[in-house]
């Protein structure tokens, strides 16, 4: 919890309790609360003086608020890892007074930590290590012990029954907390902790690295090399080894109080035995540590940390800690991400850029919404005028530079978040710097960059106003006019079957009538699908492509007036369309005939018919897939489409998950008696609510299944039209004797990488299925990769 | 300024253009003479030189063509280039570029490049700007009220202050967007004032050395460079980055456009 949160606590306590007649006792407990959580903080006197202080106050204390004072010193102690150092002092100081205190507080924290191992709060038990860690440079735990427990986390290392994930996390605590401890192995105890390095070391070497090419930001290790985190911080504790276990970054105030702290007695940590691995344990998600400065992008001022330094995984780790503490407050986050403590000895701004961007272009998905990181950026901007934005422009070049090689996911998330920032800088932008863009393939990364941010841009403002900010080597990157295209217009001089029709609809519908009118009008259409009198076809396409033209064009006006329309005639289109696949995808087409140049309301509208169930979610994998999309199929609004759709399939599923759970839980609470005393609230809803009875709970399941069945055939139809379009791409390549490697190929293999990433939890799930229908051996490898790489991220 | 050197023999139109133009450089020097004490209410002297100047230029070169004078054969320096006129701001600029990044001097009685060389100083980019917070800059960037900052050095800036009665935002617009590219127009209708940020620090001093006092649709003007400047230091060579400092800086992000589109009725429901 941060500092803020509990000073808003201690504050609304205060205010309610002050009107009842509080006891001194409770007094006292939150001016110590408050004490033990502020210090640290800004203050007139030095850190050592209130560490001093603070402990003398808390050793009075101990005897009557003994469990109080525990409780906060574990909150703190798990909750600001950047103060561990200050709480150790203080554990330090208080063990060397009252060492009973001291045994205790090792015990609770090894509870907290099994606590933590249990429940998979990974975060926690590191940071429950970390202090433990330091609690040996403050004369609080025996060396030994430590190195005990360090051993245990390792053995992981050895169980070949469980995931690498699991022994990845365990492996990355002990490693993160050697910053801390080091120096103080290095010194007592040289030959354990060379043996413990060996036993990582080993671990290091023999590990699976299947899983790092998708997570790479870049495909390519230049100019700087995309390292995975464990090998990343490996490296760095090997550095931090060559240099004798020294560090710069890290106050350490328990220096000051050596005299004091070194003739105190010493505890063991109590004896830890990991739980063992179960399979709906969830471990550290692996990730790739993204590099976009280096010394030379910095020019003045102080040097940047080598990638490999120490310094660097300390600051990033600590500035990671700030944004996920205040993500929801970009002011705050602002200003304290700013207001870092050793700002005049890093290059602030470029290390808080590429901390935001790392966040950002984070695979498989952002920790927070992308807004969250616009929106951060723009107030650091608005912060730091003279130079944040200079850095930020920086970085963007840099992008830029670099978008050759760059993950399908990531480009997505730059051009969105490059439109966005671009809409609250007036458009201005050195575009003249990118003018050569101009000259390349229209499929090549610049030239899709410029062009999709263009487009984000434009739905941000409006056309003309991109088409006057860019330069007039741009107008060919510049969006069509958004217009829609209505065939059976009056002043069409084809002459199309349907014609009159539509004008006669048009007059219907524009006269207010009804679904009965409309229809009526319609059934004069002869059905071309009819060979003969006793067919008799179940839809009639030429009914659909007079109907759903003229209500788009009616609708054209707005978003609002095409939903106005499609709601008011929603029976129209069940009666014309129905549950026939085909006729659903002549909507698709007949709407994409219509908005040709308006992506944005081709996306809303398929939202729209998806809502309405007018189409379903296969329908429109289908359609993106399809012939007639093929010269749309490299733009990104038709993946917005289908992720989209793939999405709104997801929540259907889980809502119906969530139901069908509860409705059980209903059940079976409602069988067992009400001994315990849980929430009045949770009762009464219960109560009110009737218990479920088998049937319905067998009815609901039922649904549930079905919708699952129809989320794992929406994947199976998406990965073989994958599989058939880029063999046949790859075959037709080998024949006639080409590269395969193409613009082409690579965004089309970088959507697939993009499914897996984006929608992991739920392919996850069916990849079992996948493994045995879709990805199997005989496949072309570059085909077989991206789903080798998927699976690789849990294994 | 203007260095004409014809032939030693002038003609009648020459000489009277001559001495036109010497009064127009007094005029100047009164102009700026006045402006010394900061912010006379007074109203000034309208500048009307560059209007007539365009006449002169035009009399010359009639003249060139009837032959009455001739115009020296090669110019002997690039400076010299440009025969006849030559802006203010663009001479400031030219001879700025080998000395020193020029600035306004509200103190100059004489004319800038006189004593360009001993006042300028190098502004160095400030390490310790990168790392302070935009709070503690801003505080430590409020200029003294003699127009000097705390280090003394001659005030520049990307943003002028303009004062005038009714003026609204296309006025300035208009009347300014001949000095360079405008980054963001903020104004104060209330208190008939306005700030107009360039992109370019030459332009600002421009704006401020051509427009102050003169009329505009009607309206006298009153330019000066405004009191709170952001600080802007170059920290690397991206190019956009100036701008979007700029625009970060300034308290209104939404800037000054204009949306020219015609406004659409939904007046009509189909459905």
């Amino acid at each position: 919890m941060s500092r803020r949160k509990f000073d808003e606590m201690s504050d609304y306590d205060s205010s309610r309790d002050r009107k009842r007649r509080r006891t001194e006792a409770v007094e006292i407990e939150d001016r110590l609360e408050s004490l033990i959580i502020r210090v640290g903080e800004k203050s007139t006197s030095s850190l050592e003086s209130n560490l001093e202080g603070l402990a003398s106050v808390l050793e009075a204390d101990i005897n009557n608020y003994k469990g109080k004072i525990l409780k906060i010193l574990i909150d703190c102690a798990v909750k600001m890892p950047e103060k561990t150092t200050i709480y150790t002092t203080l554990v330090g100081l208080l063990n060397a007074k009252n060492y009973n205190f001291g045994g205790e507080f090792v015990d609770m924290m090894a509870k907290k930590l099994k606590e933590a191992l249990k429940a998979c709060m990974w975060r926690t038990a590191r940071y429950v290590l970390r202090f433990f860690s330091d609690l040996v440079n403050c004369h609080v735990i025996s060396t030994n012990s430590l190195l005990q427990l360090l051993l245990t986390f390792l053995e992981t290392a050895r169980d070949d029954n469980s995931p690498q994930v699991r022994s990845d996390t365990y492996v990355y605590a002990v490693l993160s907390c050697l910053p801390w401890v080091g120096r103080e192995l290095y010194e007592k105890k040289e030959q354990d902790l060379d043996r413990l390095l060996k036993h990582i070391e080993i671990y290091v070497r023999k590990r699976s690295r299947k899983h790092v090419p998708g997570l790479r930001v870049w495909r390519s290790d230049r100019p700087h090399p995309q390292e995975e985190y464990l090998d990343c911080l490996w490296a760095q504790i090997c550095k931090l080894r060559s240099d004798m276990w020294q560090e710069k970054h890290i106050a350490r105030p328990y220096v000051a109080f050596d005299s004091i702290l070194c003739e105190a007695l010493q505890h063991n940590i109590p004896q830890i035995t990991l739980p063992t691995h179960h399979q709906d344990n969830t471990y550290l998600f692996p990730w790739v540590v993204f590099r976009l400065f280096d010394y030379t992008d910095c020019p003045e001022g102080p040097v940047l940390p080598g990638a490999h330094s120490i310094e660097r995984y300390l600051i990033e780790e600590h500035l990671h800690n700030i944004i996920k503490e205040y993500h929801h407050e970009r002011k705050q986050c602002a200003a304290l991400l700013l207001d870092f403590p050793l700002k005049h000895k890093i290059p602030l701004e470029y290390m808080i850029v590429e901390v935001v961007l790392a966040e950002l272009f984070h695979l498989p998905g952002p920790r927070y919404i992308e807004i969250c990181y616009g929106s951060l950026l723009i107030e650091l901007c608005k912060l730091q005028p003279a130079t944040m934005p200079q850095v930020l422009a920086q970085a963007v070049e840099l992008l830029f530079d670099r978008i050759d090689t760059m993950n399908v996911c990531c480009f997505d998330r730059f051009v969105n978040w490059f439109g966005y920032h671009l809409s609250n800088f007036q458009f201005k932008w050195s575009w003249d710097d990118w003018l050569e863009a101009a000259q390349l393939d229209p499929s090549h990364p610049r030239a899709k960059f410029i062009i999709e941010v263009l487009l984000k841009a434009m739905r941000l403002s409006y056309r003309q106003r991109i088409a006057e900010v860019v330069p007039e080597q741009f107008d060919c990157f510049v969006p069509q006019k958004p217009e829609p295209v209505y065939k059976f217009s009056a002043d069409s001089t084809a002459d199309l079957p349907g014609m009159d029709t539509a004008h006669r609809l048009e007059s219907a519908i524009r006269a207010k009538g009804t679904v009965t009118e409309v229809l009526a009008v319609l059934t004069e259409l002869p059905n071309p699908l009819r060979e003969s009198e006793d067919t008799d076809p179940p839809y009639n396409p030429l009914q659909i492509q007079v109907f759903v033209q003229s209500i788009l064009h009616l609708g054209s006006k707005s978003f609002s007036h095409a939903f106005a329309g499609i709601s008011k005639f929603l029976k129209a289109f069940e009666s014309l369309v129905g549950n026939h696949e085909e006729a659903q995808m002549l909507v698709l087409k007949e709407m994409h005939e219509v908005w040709s140049t308006h992506q944005q309301m081709m996306v809303m509208l398929c939202d729209k018919f998806l809502r309405t169930q007018i189409v379903s979610c296969a329908t429109v994998a289908n359609w993106v897939f399809s012939k007639e999309m093929v010269p749309e199929f490299t733009k990104s609004y038709i993946w917005e489409i289908l992720h989209g759709t793939i999405r709104k399939m997801n929540k259907h599923v889980a809502r119906l998950q969530r139901e069908v759970n509860e409705a059980r839980e209903r059940r079976v609470g409602n069988d067992s008696d009400d001994s315990s005393d849980s929430d009045n609230e949770d009762q009464q809803q219960q109560q009110q609510r009737p218990r479920p009875s088998e049937e319905e709970i067998e009815r609901m399941e039922e649904k549930l299944e079905g919708a699952q069945a129809d989320q794992k055939n929406l994947f199976l139809i998406i990965f073989q039209r994958f599989i058939m379009i880029l063999s046949e791409h790859l075959v037709r390549c080998d024949t006639d004797g080409r590269d395969f490697n193409t613009h082409w190929y690579r965004w089309t293999i970088g959507r697939l990488h993009q499914i897996f990433m984006m929608h992991n939890t739920q392919v996850e799930r069916y990849s079992q299925t996948l493994s045995t229908l879709l990805f199997t051996q005989d496949l072309d490898p570059h085909i077989l990769d991206a789903f080798n790489q998927f699976v690789a991220l849990r294994s | 300024m203007v260095y004409l050197h014809f032939p030693s023999n002038l003609t009648e139109e020459e000489q009277m253009l001559q001495a036109k133009y010497q009064k127009l450089r007094r005029k100047k020097k009164a102009l700026h003479a006045l402006r010394a004490p900061k912010q006379e209410p007074e109203p000034l002297v309208p500048l009307k030189r560059p209007m007539e100047a365009k006449d002169a230029k035009e009399m010359a070169k009639k003249l060139i063509k009837s032959g009455a004078i001739k115009v020296p054969e090669r110019p002997q320096t690039a400076t010299e280039k440009t025969t006849f006129k030559r802006s203010m701001g663009l001479e400031r600029k030219l001879s700025a570029a080998d000395k020193a990044p020029s600035g306004y001097q509200p103190f100059s009685t004489t004319h800038p490049e006189e004593e360009i060389h001993e006042s300028r100083v190098k502004v160095k980019p400030n390490l310790y700007d990168s790392f302070v917070t935009a709070r503690d800059r801003e505080e430590r960037g409020e200029f003294t009220r003699d127009g000097r900052g705390a280090d003394g050095k001659p005030r520049q800036g990307h943003t002028i202050y303009v004062h005038g009665y009714n003026i609204s935002e296309e006025v300035l617009k208009k009347a300014f967007s001949t000095f360079g590219n405008i980054v963001n127009v903020n104004m104060e209708i209330e208190k008939n004032c306005g700030f107009v940020t360039f992109d370019k620090v030459e332009s600002a001093e421009k704006a401020i050395a051509d427009m102050n006092g003169s009329m505009v649709s009607g309206i006298q003007l009153k330019v000066s460079l405004a009191r709170r400047q952001p600080v802007i230091d170059p920290i690397n060579d991206a190019s956009s980055s100036a701008t979007w400092s700029t625009i970060a800086a300034s308290h209104s992000q939404k800037g000054s456009h204009k949306d020219k589109r015609n406004i659409v009725t939904y007046d009509d429901a189909v459905f």
